[in-house]
């Protein structure tokens, strides 16, 4: 990974400190605790509640790509007949179960319960498939209908799905880790995750300051501890700390890159094989990415009531479940919040549901907001549909046309 | 490739109904087209084309596959018609983001999706589906201002299931159809108001007792592949295509509630790659068809960028091998290439012969 050229937070040795234990515990010291598989948008507080230990393959496969293991782990999932087009966390994660010895870390423990949600993507379902297959766990399935109707609201019938899967998944998880779920330490745990997401939503908000504290690379990585320790203190923790540190730096007036001339936003999961690299051609240009579609996943409204139709509600109306319709009203509205310039969209060959329809979003936000947008194709873990120069040429170009447009 | 007759005609019968505004495209066999029927309409399935796709490009990566980009692209064209609605079911995350793409590029008409359930196994689908069925019966009330009423539905039930077992009743007669016109008949009948569609009697015999093939993928586009299997001398006995058999697997019950009848059939049919039953229900199934067919091989046809086809065919291709299945994998765009799908295929028939 290339160098970053922009300034590190203070909060970094204290995310990494958090990530190690997670990734260490959940192999070496789970003290007879149970482990689960689980999607990235499932409904944590359940798993946890229950005290059992969950591990995140997508956070896994996300890793596998920074620190370039995942390419190996592609190919080996190639050579048993898996498509080069399917998703490369998929394939770097099945590449990781055929070959757990030569994965970053040593691959991730053995399941002994999966969990996918199909709120984020159709990919999951056959790649949790895969996994039982692989390792004979028991397969939860927890089907959130996709919403199509403009409002953004899930209809009644589909709320009323997915809680009744919900008390089903719980027993589900009674029967199959011989645990029971406690209502207290449930209303607990997602009170934990709804600080923590009030936080992170927090701290991306902090970012419409001028100039901008954070740019996209330090929202992608200070993202991991809400997706994979959602519902613990350890969580609420460290997002207190990095919030105040973010504080400290919009109230100083501390940008993150060296000079902010331009103001962006991003769309999609970060190209996680270049993440400086990438990023660095728009820094050299003075373009800060001040926000993003992707980590605004996990700032959700955690919908209050009672939690079991609560967890129903909130998990199924996340962003990668909403129409092209409703991502573009969403898009404007964070274009206009947060005050960019233009935006930039990864066309992303291995999430399909994140990037079709973007050509339609682009066209959308730009007559609703007059902000140009640029879309590069790429992929978030695969190294090999990266092509650097016509992606530096394209950047050039937007840039360019940026520079005359603003200043 | 020359037209035949049953092609000319199967051509003329699917442009026929397009014209009277009467007409409602679809994608998907997870689409009740019972209750389109109901409504006064003739739902229709929106099939590739053969030419390629050229305005699909502003709106669909070139990752997506060549029916998304090609079924959007005869609509951008103006070649479908004038569709009063287009529906949509849920399936894959191409055809979620077709489906808001469509609304977004036809806002005049009637675009829906049928959000049927992924978990087939959940004790709560059948529930949820019931919902879904009749919240799509009133959008296409209130979109049309017409009534579906159970009478109405119960007699579309009655032609649909008619028009399935016909259906069943030509794949049983199969043998006596070249491949060629097996797949010229399911174009047709896909693409055909039932009332009208009646199956053609085989146009030339083909030859006898070649290898027995069963093909497997999302659907077949397109006549290359039937083409060569004729050539080389090959049946196509069995198929588990979305535009083949898993169209008329099962029928609708004819009594008590219609609705409830439609969600039935629709959690327990053969099962799309894109829905869960159980782990291993696909493979089953295929193994079930091998023997019953007594087939000697398996094709896989399958889709360059259709993910959830991808996802089955190594666990797929490890249960032929545990049973000593031969199978052959063949990806293809939106045409087969026919020489490169010829030697393929060849050298494929000459290891069944050997």
């Amino acid at each position: 990974m290339a160098e970053r050229r922009y300034k590190k937070l203070k909060t970094a040795p204290y995310l990494r400190r958090l990530l190690e234990q997670h990734y260490t515990s959940a192999k070496y010291f789970r003290f007879g605790k149970p482990l689960a598989w689980l999607t990235s948008g499932a409904p944590v507080e359940i798993i946890r509640a229950m005290g059992i230990v969950p591990v995140y393959p997508e956070n896994y496969g996300a890793l596998c790509g920074a620190r370039g293991g995942a390419l190996a782990l592609c190919q080996t999932a190639e050579t048993h007949g898996y498509s080069p087009d399917l998703c490369a966390y998929a394939r770097s994660s099945v590449g990781m179960m055929l070959d757990a010895k030569s994965a970053p870390l040593g691959g991730l423990p053995r399941p002994d319960v999966l969990i996918t949600c199909s709120n984020i993507c159709g990919t999951v379902l056959k790649w949790y498939e895969a996994a039982a297959r692989h390792y004979g766990a028991p397969l939860f399935i927890l089907d959130t209908p996709f919403i199509h109707e403009e409002s953004g609201e899930p209809t009644p019938h589909a709320v009323a799905y997915v809680a009744a899967q919900l008390e089903e998944m719980i027993a589900f998880l009674e029967q199959r880790t011989r645990r029971k779920l406690s209502k207290e330490k449930l209303l607990e745990t997602a009170s934990l995750a709804s600080d923590a997401v009030n936080l992170w939503r927090d701290v991306r908000e902090l970012c419409r300051a001028r100039p901008s504290p954070l740019n996209a690379p330090d929202l992608f990585l200070n993202m991991a501890p809400i997706v994979i320790l959602r519902g613990t203190k350890e969580c609420v923790q460290f997002y207190r700390a990095l919030k105040e540190q973010v504080a400290e730096r919009v109230a100083q007036k501390v940008s993150a890159l060296p000079e902010e001339k331009y103001r962006l936003l991003w769309d999609n999961i970060a190209i996680w094989h270049h993440l400086y690299r990438f990023y660095n051609f728009f820094v050299a240009y003075g373009a800060c990415f001040v926000v993003d579609t992707y980590t605004g996943g996990w700032a959700m409204r955690m919908d209050g009531g009672e939690p079991i139709e609560a967890l129903a509600r909130t998990y199924t109306s996340v962003f990668l479940n909403q129409s092209l319709q409703t991502r573009a009203r969403d898009m404007v509205d964070l274009v206009e919040r947060f005050e960019v310039d233009g935006f930039v969209m990864h066309s992303n060959r291995s999430c399909k549901p994140y990037s079709v329809g973007q050509y339609d979003i682009r066209r959308i936000v730009t007559e609703r907001t007059g902000r140009p947008g640029l879309i590069i194709e790429a992929d978030h873990c695969d190294p090999r549909a990266y092509a650097e120069e016509p992606i530096k040429a394209q950047i050039q170009t937007f840039m360019e046309g940026l520079k005359e447009r603003v200043g | 490739m020359n037209l035949s007759p049953l092609a000319i005609a199967s051509e003329q019968v699917a442009s026929r109904p397009l014209m009277d505004g009467m007409t409602i495209g679809y994608l998907c066999t997870y689409v009740p087209e019972e209750l389109i029927h109901a409504a006064g309409f003739t739902p229709i399935r929106i099939m590739p084309s053969t030419t390629a796709p050229t305005r699909a490009d502003a709106h669909l990566q070139s990752y997506t596959c060549c029916l998304a980009r090609s079924c959007l692209d005869q609509a951008l064209a103006g070649k479908l018609g004038a569709l009063a609605g287009v529906v949509f079911a849920h399936t894959c995350d191409t055809m979620q983001g077709l489906a808001d793409i469509w609304r977004a590029a036809f806002p005049d008409i009637f675009v829906d999706t049928v959000v049927s359930p992924v978990a087939l196994n959940s004790p709560h689908a059948k529930a949820y589906l019931l919902a879904e069925l009749r919240r799509f019966a009133v959008a296409l009330e209130r979109h049309f201002g017409v009534r579906i009423t159970e009478e109405a539905l119960r007699a579309s039930i009655r032609v649909y299931n008619a028009h399935r077992r016909a259906l069943a009743d030509f794949y049983a007669r199969r043998d006596a159809y070249t491949a060629v016109e097996w797949y010229e008949v399911m174009r047709a009948a896909l693409a055909a108001p039932p009332e009208t569609f009646a199956i053609p009697a085989p146009q030339s015999a083909p030859g006898n007792r070649p290898p027995a093939i069963v093909l497997v993928g999302a659907t077949i586009d397109e006549p290359t592949l039937p083409q060569i299997l004729d050539d080389l001398g090959a049946r196509v006995v069995a198929d588990d295509f979305c535009n083949g058999a898993r169209y008329f697997d099962t029928l609708v019950t004819e009594t008590g509630d219609p609705f409830d009848a439609l969600a039935t059939r629709a959690l327990t049919r053969v099962a799309c790659p894109c829905k869960h039953r159980t782990l291993n229900a696909r493979a089953e199934r295929l193994l079930q068809l091998v023997r019953d067919y007594r087939a000697d091989g398996v094709i896989f046809y399958l889709k360059k960028f259709c993910d959830p086809h991808a996802w089955d065919y190594p666990p797929l291709a490890a249960a032929l091998d545990r049973a000593k299945i031969p199978h052959l994998l063949l990806e293809t765009e939106q045409v087969a290439p026919l020489g490169q799908t010829r030697v393929r295929v060849e050298a494929f028939l000459e290891m069944l012969n050997g």
